[in-house]
C-alpha cells in the first residue's frame, strides 16, 4: 500500500524523505561486500511481491514482505527498500515520486523493528517450527506495522478526512498479514533447515561500523 | 508440512514454477484506478475503474478547471459512473479521489465542449457552478433537447444524433486504450530487477575498493571491525 503523490502535506512530505535519507545512508554504511547479492535478491522480492495481489473487498491488496527484508537484512533492508520502491514507482507508478521517503519510512521502520524482535530469537531457535513461529510473526508484525505508519502519516497530513479510510486499510491488511505470516514463516523455516548462514548476524559495536559478513 | 521441506534440490523446481507464474499475473495493476470521461454537448461523463477492471463504486469525484477552482463535486454511482454539465468551456479536470492514495485524473479537452458555451473566466461567477445531471445520459438528453428552442432544431438534432453515436462506438475503445496504457507487463518486472542488478554491481564496485584499502591498511586482512 504505497502513499501517492499529493496525499500528503508539505511538512510530512518533507520530513519524512529527509529521515529516509538518513536512514538509507546509515544503512548504506552498514552494508558488507559480501552481503550485496542478498540485499539485490531480497530487493528485487520485494519489488515483484507488489504484483501478487489478494482480493480484498472491492479493490485487492499486495503483499508487502518488508517483515522478510527486516529479518534477513536488518539495516540494510533501508536501502533495498528504499530501491525496490523508487523502481515501483517510476516504472510502475505505485506509489508517487515525492512521498518515496514516506513509503520507505513506513516499510523500513517496521522491517527493523522486526529485525530487532525476531531475528535473534530466530537463530538461536532450536527446532524449524521454532524459526517458522519467529518468521511468521516477523512476517505478520512487518504488515501490521506498516498499516498503522501508514495511517499515522495519513493522519498527520490529514486529521479529519482519512479517518474512515485508515480504518478501511487497516481492514484490509488483515488478510494479507495472515498470508504473509505463512510464507516468510516457510522461507524462514527452510533457511533454517538450509543455510542458517543466512539468517542475519548481529550488528557489532557502534552505528557507523561495517556489520560483520554472516 | 515441514517435514516436506527437506532439500536444496527437491524445492528448486517448485520455486522456480511460483516464480515464473508470478511473472505470468495477469492482474499486476488491480492496485490502481483510472478514469475516463468524454463530453456528450455540454454534458460529461465517465466512470473510474480499477486495474483489474472492476469499477469503483461510490467514490467522490470533482471537476477542475484550469486554474484549480472546483466546478463540480459528487459521487460516482453504483456502476462507478458519473455524469454532470458544464456551463463554461475550459479543459476539465476530472479528479476521482477513493482514498488512502488512490487518485486517478482525467482531462477533457475544452475543444470537445461545445462552442456555444462561454469561455472560463469570461462569463460572471455565479455561472460558473454547474447543476449535477443524474447518472443515466438518456434522461439529461431528453432534458437537452427541451432546452434547445432557438437553433434550428433539425439541424442541431442531428449534429447531436450523430456525436453521440460516435462517442457510444468511441468511449470503450478510448477507456480500453487507457487501461492499456497503464497495465504492467513483463517489460516493467524486467526492467526493474535489471535495474536493481545493476544497482548491486555498482555497490560492488565501491564496496570492492573499500575492502581493497581496508586490506591494504590492514597488511592483508579484510576483517570489518579490525583495524
Amino acid at each position: 500500500m504505497h502513499i501517492t503523490d499529493g496525499a500528503l502535506s508539505q511538512q510530512v512530505m518533507i520530513a519524512t524523505n529527509v529521515l529516509a535519507a538518513v536512514g538509507v545512508g546509515i544503512g548504506l554504511a552498514k552494508t558488507d561486500y559480501g552481503r550485496v547479492p542478498r540485499v539485490g535478491v531480497l530487493a528485487s522480492v520485494f519489488f515483484v511481491a507488489s504484483l501478487i495481489h489478494i482480493p480484498a473487498g472491492v479493490s485487492s491488496v499486495h503483499l508487502l514482505l518488508n517483515g522478510l527484508l527486516g529479518f534477513l537484512l536488518g539495516w540494510s533492508a533501508f536501502p533495498a527498500l528504499a530501491a525496490a520502491l523508487l523502481l515501483q514507482a517510476v516504472i510502475m507508478g505505485f506509489g508517487g515520486i515525492t512521498a518515496l521517503g514516506a513509503n520507505v519510512l513506513n516499510t523500513a521502520i517496521p522491517a527493523l523493528l522486526c529485525y530487532a524482535l525476531f531475528s535473534g530469537p530466530c537463530r538461536r531457535a532450536a527446532t524449524a517450527r521454532g524459526a517458522f513461529i519467529y518468521g511468521a510473526l516477523a512476517g505478520a508484525t512487518g504488515v501490521v506495522l506498516t498499516c498503522l505508519m501508514l495511517s499515522f502519516s495519513l493522519y498527520l497530513s490529514n486529521p479529519e478526512g482519512y479517518l474512515p479510510v485508515i480504518k478501511m486499510v487497516l481492514v484490509m491488511h488483515l488478510p494479507v498479514a495472515g498470508i504473509e505470516s505463512v510464507v516468510v514463516g516457510a522461507t524462514a523455516s527452510f533457511l533454517y533447515r538450509v543455510r542458517p548462514e543466512l539468517l542475519c548476524a548481529p550488528v557489532h559495536g557502534s552505528l557507523l561500523e561495517d556489520t560483520t559478513n554472516a | 508440512m515441514l517435514e516436506m521441506i527437506v532439500s536444496l534440490r527437491r524445492i528448486m523446481p517448485g520455486v522456480l514454477a511460483f516464480m515464473f507464474m508470478l511473472l505470468l499475473c495477469p492482474q499486476a495493476s488491480a492496485h490502481s484506478i483510472r478514469c475516463f470521461a468524454s463530453a456528450d454537448g455540454a454534458t460529461i461523463s465517465g466512470y473510474a475503474w480499477f486495474g483489474g477492471g472492476k469499477r469503483v463504486l461510490n467514490v467522490p469525484y470533482r471537476a477542475e478547471a484550469p486554474d484549480g477552482t472546483v466546478l463540480q463535486q459528487g459521487q460516482t454511482n453504483d456502476n462507478g459512473e458519473f455524469s454532470f454539465t458544464v456551463k463554461v468551456r475550459c479543459d476539465i479536470l476530472v479528479v476521482v479521489d477513493a482514498g488512502s492514495g488512490h487518485v486517478a485524473r482525467f482531462t477533457v479537452k475544452a475543444a470537445s465542449l461545445p462552442a456555444s458555451l462561454p469561455e472560463y473566466g469570461k462569463a460572471a461567477d455565479a455561472a460558473q457552478v454547474s447543476a449535477p445531471a443524474p447518472a443515466v445520459a438518456k434522461e439529461s438528453d431528453t432534458a437537452e433537447a427541451g432546452a434547445v428552442a432557438a437553433a434550428p432544431v433539425a439541424e442541431a438534432e442531428l449534429a447531436r444524433l450523430i456525436a453521440r453515436e460516435v462517442r457510444a462506438q468511441i468511449e470503450p475503445l478510448r477507456g480500453d486504450l487507457e487501461e492499456y496504457k497503464e497495465a504492467q507487463g513483463m517489460r516493467d518486472i524486467i526492467g526493474g530487477i535489471g535495474y536493481l542488478v545493476g544497482v548491486c554491481g555498482i555497490a560492488f564496485y565501491f564496496l570492492g575498493v573499500r575492502r581493497q584499502e581496508r586490506r591494504v591498511r590492514c597488511g592483508g586482512e579484510d576483517k570489518p571491525g579490525q583495524c
